[in-house]
């Protein structure tokens, strides 16, 4: 009992001490982005390593994110369209995948597959530098590794993985409407009408605040997980694995606190 | 050596214990300006440890290090930066960053801390590299080059700065014996011609002989002689004779173990009974 006491409340703490190591990050970024250019030492971040990750972030994975919406408005369109149809509201189709998409399953699935492809990346390359003494060379040449790799990873998500899963948002929405064109018959313009009539602009306000949230989650957990890496490859890809379950849990749970928050806030 | 110029580095007192374990253990040295201090031992008496107190990455239990005219123990992430800038280290493995090119490397500390244009960054970077003789390889990665002008590279984008004080980590570790004298070379030269006050950390005799001017030996974190080489080599300490002359026999043990060899053994048995 005493052991089971005593593993349980080493646990808590392990666990505070990781969420605390995270927050420090955070706000040591933070302050990088937002304070330090205007102090009199005017440390920037540089532009270039935030293009950089932009394009590494943002457009190599614009692919695959289409590729996954485009089969979650698919598969929503067709799992409801017997069930619309036996309830004589198959015209409702655009409405469900409209305000599905947008609202819920873009930015959660944009946020999958992100913690996946660019998260794992960035734990895996701090990671491997910081085995390699590359982040002690920073330090010891008088750059922050948090200003120099950080911050353009920070900025990068944050600007980057809510334009992508827009887009994604739009080609899964019309990976539906292809289904109810096909299947149930209903054209495309009666589909988008009737998405148009049931979203509200604050639904797509907030997808695309949880994708931003959820953006700077993977990036804050990837980028914590890498910089903490102390033992050779296999520090690397516990790093990398670690990374992207941890984010795909908080992914899940910031959801769930969103939905329960936006519920009781906007009241739907 | 003048000794009434003010000393780059003086280290006072200094303690660094690892929970119970002391790994330094009331440290006193200084370093003259423009001089080569080796500082040897061997593994685990606390080289590496103090090398990383020197840079900053590290802070001490207890005592002093004055650096530059600063207490370097009592200065915050900012006042460190400060003095990295006027410091150089070359880690043991180069530590090249493997996604820029040689040149790219060189040019990073020029990038972030002056307000070079990116012309003149260039001609830098190339002087850098002629004066370790690797202008031909601006180009290449680092993985497309030897362990050997990794760390000539490394040393160039180390003095990227022009340094005041240079520390080196195990210059001649895993390089062959020619790559390793080239490096040797360099720093001596690098030494003679800017006057940079080196710290040297190694366990490479031949090496430490050769390019010292003056040396320290630790030994269980303390600092067990201090001396030109010459004085090092004309010691009669037995301790300091099985280091310099590398032998198994003498008054350091082989075996590290704190505890008894025959406690430890039966330590199952008395748990038991």
């Amino acid at each position: 009992m005493e052991n089971i006491a005593g593993e349980l409340g080493a646990g808590f703490y392990s666990g505070l001490r990781y969420i605390g190591g995270m927050a420090w990050l955070f706000a040591d970024a933070l302050f990088f982005i937002f304070i330090a250019p205007f102090s009199k030492r005017k440390l920037r971040v540089r532009g270039e390593p935030v293009l950089e990750q932009m394009v590494r972030v943002g457009f190599s994975s614009l692919g695959i994110v289409c590729l996954v919406q485009l089969f979650i408005g698919v598969v929503i369109a067709l799992q409801l369209a017997n069930l619309l149809k036996t309830f004589g509201i198959k015209e409702y189709v655009g409405s469900v995948v409209g305000l599905g998409i947008f609202r819920e399953l873009g930015p959660l699935m944009t946020g999958m597959v992100m913690a996946g492809y660019a998260g794992a990346a960035m734990s895996a390359e701090l990671g491997t530098m910081a085995v390699s003494e590359e982040i002690e060379a920073l330090r010891a040449l008088a750059i922050s590794p948090v200003r120099y790799l950080v911050a353009p990873r920070l900025i990068a998500a944050a600007l980057m993985i809510p334009c992508v899963t827009i887009i994604g948002d739009f080609v899964g929405v019309l990976g539906g409407m292809g289904i109810a064109w096909s299947v149930l018959h209903i054209t495309p313009s009666l589909f988008i009408k009737m998405m148009l009539e049931t979203l509200v602009t604050s639904d797509v306000v907030v997808g695309i605040f949880k994708s931003w949230v959820f953006a700077v989650l993977i990036t804050l957990i990837a980028c914590f997980e890498g910089l903490r890496v102390d033992s050779g490859a296999e520090g690397v890809g516990r790093a990398a694995t670690r990374s992207v379950v941890f984010s795909v849990v908080m992914i899940i749970s910031a959801d769930c606190l969103f939905a329960a928050v936006f519920r009781i806030l906007l009241g739907r | 050596m003048n000794t009434e110029e003010p000393k780059p580095i003086v280290v006072r007192n200094l303690v660094k214990k690892f929970g119970d374990q002391v790994v330094l253990d009331d440290l006193n040295f200084h370093v003259n300006k423009g001089e080569i201090l080796v500082i040897m031992g061997g593994s685990g008496c606390g080289k590496s440890t103090l090398l990383r107190l020197l840079i900053g990455a590290m802070r001490p239990t207890s005592g002093s290090i004055e650096m530059l005219g600063t207490d370097l123990t009592r200065l915050n992430e900012e006042g460190l930066d400060d003095l990295r800038k006027k410091t150089g280290i070359l880690f043991q493995s180069g530590a090249l960053f493997n996604s820029m090119t040689v040149g790219e490397n060189i040019a990073l500390p020029l990038k972030e801390h002056t307000k070079l244009s990116a012309d003149v960054i260039n001609i830098m970077v190339k002087m850098k590299l002629e004066m370790v003789g690797l202008r031909d390889f601006e180009h290449l990665k680092p993985s497309e080059i030897s362990g050997g002008m990794k760390k000539r590279v490394g040393l160039a984008r180390a003095m990227a700065l022009d340094p005041q004080i240079m520390f080196y980590d195990e210059p001649s570790a895993g390089l062959d014996p020619i790559a390793s004298a080239m490096i040797d070379e360099l720093m001596m030269d690098l030494n003679k011609k800017t006057g940079v006050t080196s710290i040297v950390v190694t366990h490479d005799m031949g090496s430490a002989f050769k390019i010292a001017h003056r040396m320290i030996l630790l030994f269980k974190g303390r600092a067990v002689a201090v001396g030109t080489p010459a004085q090092i080599r004309a010691s009669g300490d037995p301790l300091i004779r099985q280091f310099i002359n590398g032998l198994a026999d003498g008054p350091i043990p082989l075996r590290v173990s704190r505890k008894d060899y025959a406690e430890d053994l039966l330590e199952p048995f008395i748990e038991r009974f």
